[in-house]
């Protein structure tokens, strides 16, 4: 049996706590509804608002995506995630992170820096386990951006559950927000939390 | 005439939320070197609202600064909202503007140069109305737009309101109504009515300027004004300033209207969660108080109202003459109590 979806990514907040409280009031929803999110910050509020008002649910994270199985009926939801998980691909990230923080690898000359730099990214997925999270900033940002040479590579990380976190303040700087074709657009306090959380940081 | 260039599409997150988390800042500025100088009455200490210089026995000069991304579309009222944040630190204290510098970023390859014009004549009209002048300012090319003032204002070296000096007994009213935060954000997502929204932009728009004559005939020695914090998170900066636990009576806070549904709707805006967090170590919370009325006292505020402590046998002339001042949501909302052990804020349903 399919559990009902309710679709609220790419919302701005509150949205998504708009949607989700909507489903639970609804009948029609059925006992259960899984709840898609992908913003960081949206799944923070919705959790919160959810423990709050005593709803149980379920968290499991999909590359850069939240999938919420809440349950309606205020009693625990007894479908394990794993069963629920167990459909989408294994997910082999290991704990450490790698930081990109400029177009180039090394210091000299900037062609061969690029070159460098596309060998690294492409490079990335080749060696188990995965990255948990990759973070561009600075000039790494416009990597992550239409036309890049390494979007492919980034976009099947992202698939096999990276999370890839692009600095918000460095997209804006560089006016390249609207072309970020991969990822999601973070702050100072997520990447510092992510930096700080990581068992090993990669610099290339 | 073209469309009216929409300010709000140029931010996630504006107004008073666009604040940098409390807790952070707590943290950061606990680890500067305190400033101290027998000159600067009002310091850092206990996040006032303005420093305050004392010149002489009969001046002291009030120093403050605000400044935040778009909170509305319109440019005019963008300005008008800014400028009115900004000033309100003066008013907060018991004082009285003289002179204010703009300050701007503004994008000028990506937007037209005469949305800015707007911004300033917003700004300029809500500076006039508080009585002071615009003295200069400084601009920044810088995207998305951000819009505030420095003001510089003067008050009597004894007749300062602080946000540290409420007493037990103290009665707290509430000038304004609370949820232009949810307004802000539920117009955002299109689920506000205009009629709802647009007394949100006006609340945002109204001067605290009146309310300084009213406190100080009755010779108000506490108050601050409510912003990003929310209610709660300013008055727990209250309490814990001036060694008190302030109690607030939920169903006795004015709240916009539309806010309450939008709220029970979930349009909650992600810094409510935040002010609560912030605040609920140190707050008690009635058993079965209202899930929206709660959230709500932390609904971060833009160019919000004063929340004025004052004598017990006051309350009622300051009620009247507030609301015959314009401020028709005036309402007293609790009280502030001898200090309980660890406790800052109860919060009664």
């Amino acid at each position: 049996m399919t559990m009902p979806t309710v679709d609220a990514r790419g919302q701005l907040c509150p949205k998504p706590l708009i949607l989700a409280k909507k489903a639970l009031n609804d009948p029609a929803t059925g006992p259960e509804f899984i709840l898609l999110i992908d913003n960081a910050t949206a799944r923070e509020n919705v959790e919160r608002f959810l423990s709050d008002n005593g709803v149980s649910f379920t968290t499991a994270q999909k590359g850069s995506e939240y999938h919420l199985t809440v349950s309606r009926s205020g009693k625990a939801v007894t479908a394990p995630t794993e069963g629920y998980c167990s459909d989408s691909p294994a997910t082999t990230t290991g704990t450490h992170m790698v930081c990109i923080a400029g177009e180039t690898m090394g210091r000299g000359d900037e062609t061969l820096g690029a070159i460098l730099m596309k060998g690294f990214v492409n490079t990335i997925k080749e060696i188990e386990p995965l990255p948990r999270r990759i973070v561009f900033y600075n000039g790494g940002v416009k990597l992550a951006i239409e036309g890049s040479p390494v979007l492919p590579a980034l976009k099947e990380l992202e698939s096999r559950g990276v999370e890839l976190l692009i600095c918000g303040t460095c997209a804006d700087f560089y006016t390249v927000k609207e072309k970020v074709a991969v990822g999601r657009i973070s702050n100072m306090y997520d990447i510092l939390g992510a930096l700080t959380g990581a068992s090993k940081i990669v610099c290339p | 005439m073209e469309k009216k260039f929409d300010l709000l599409t140029t931010v996630e997150y504006g107004g008073c939320s666009a604040k940098l988390p409390a807790q952070m800042l707590d943290a950061l500025l606990a680890a500067l070197p305190a400033t101290r100088h027998e000159s600067l009455i009002v310091g850092t200490e206990t996040g006032d609202d303005a420093a305050v210089w004392k010149l002489d026995d009969e001046t002291a000069l009030i120093h403050t600064v605000d400044f935040f991304p778009p909170i509305c579309g319109d440019p005019y009222e963008f300005g008008r909202i800014a400028a009115t944040n900004a000033l309100s630190d003066i008013f907060a204290m018991g004082g009285r503007p003289l002179t204010a510098l703009n300050l701007v970023s503004f994008p000028s390859a990506r937007i037209d140069i005469a949305v800015l014009g707007e911004i300033l004549r917003g700004g300029a009209d809500a500076v006039a109305e508080a009585g002071a002048v615009i003295g200069g300012g400084h601009t920044i090319n810088d995207f998305p737009p951000k819009y505030g003032l420095a003001v510089t204002g003067i008050v009597h070296p004894d007749r300062i309101i602080r946000n540290c000096a409420a007493r037990p007994g103290d009665a707290l009213i509430l000038t304004k109504p609370l949820g232009t935060g949810t307004l802000v954000a539920g117009h955002r997502i299109g689920e506000a009515s205009a009629e709802h929204y647009r007394a949100a932009l006006d609340t945002m728009m109204q001067l605290n300027r009146a309310t300084v004559p009213i406190m100080q005939e009755h010779r108000v020695r506490c108050a601050t004004d409510i912003t990003g914090f929310g209610l709660l998170g300013h008055a727990f900066g209250m309490a814990k300033g001036s060694g008190v636990t302030i109690e607030i009576r939920a169903s006795a806070v004015p709240f916009l209207p539309g806010a309450y549904e939008l709220t029970e709707m979930g349009c909650i805006p992600g810094a409510a969660f935040n002010n609560l967090k912030r605040v609920e170590e140190a707050t008690l919370l009635a058993e079965g108080l209202d899930y929206s009325r709660k959230m709500l006292l932390c609904d971060p505020q833009t160019s919000g109202g004063l929340l004025i402590c004052c004598d017990g046998e006051k309350v009622d002339a300051m009620l009247a003459e507030l609301k015959a001042a314009g401020y028709p949501y005036a309402a007293l909302i609790g009280m502030a109590r001898e200090f309980r052990k660890s406790l800052l804020l109860d919060i009664l349903k």
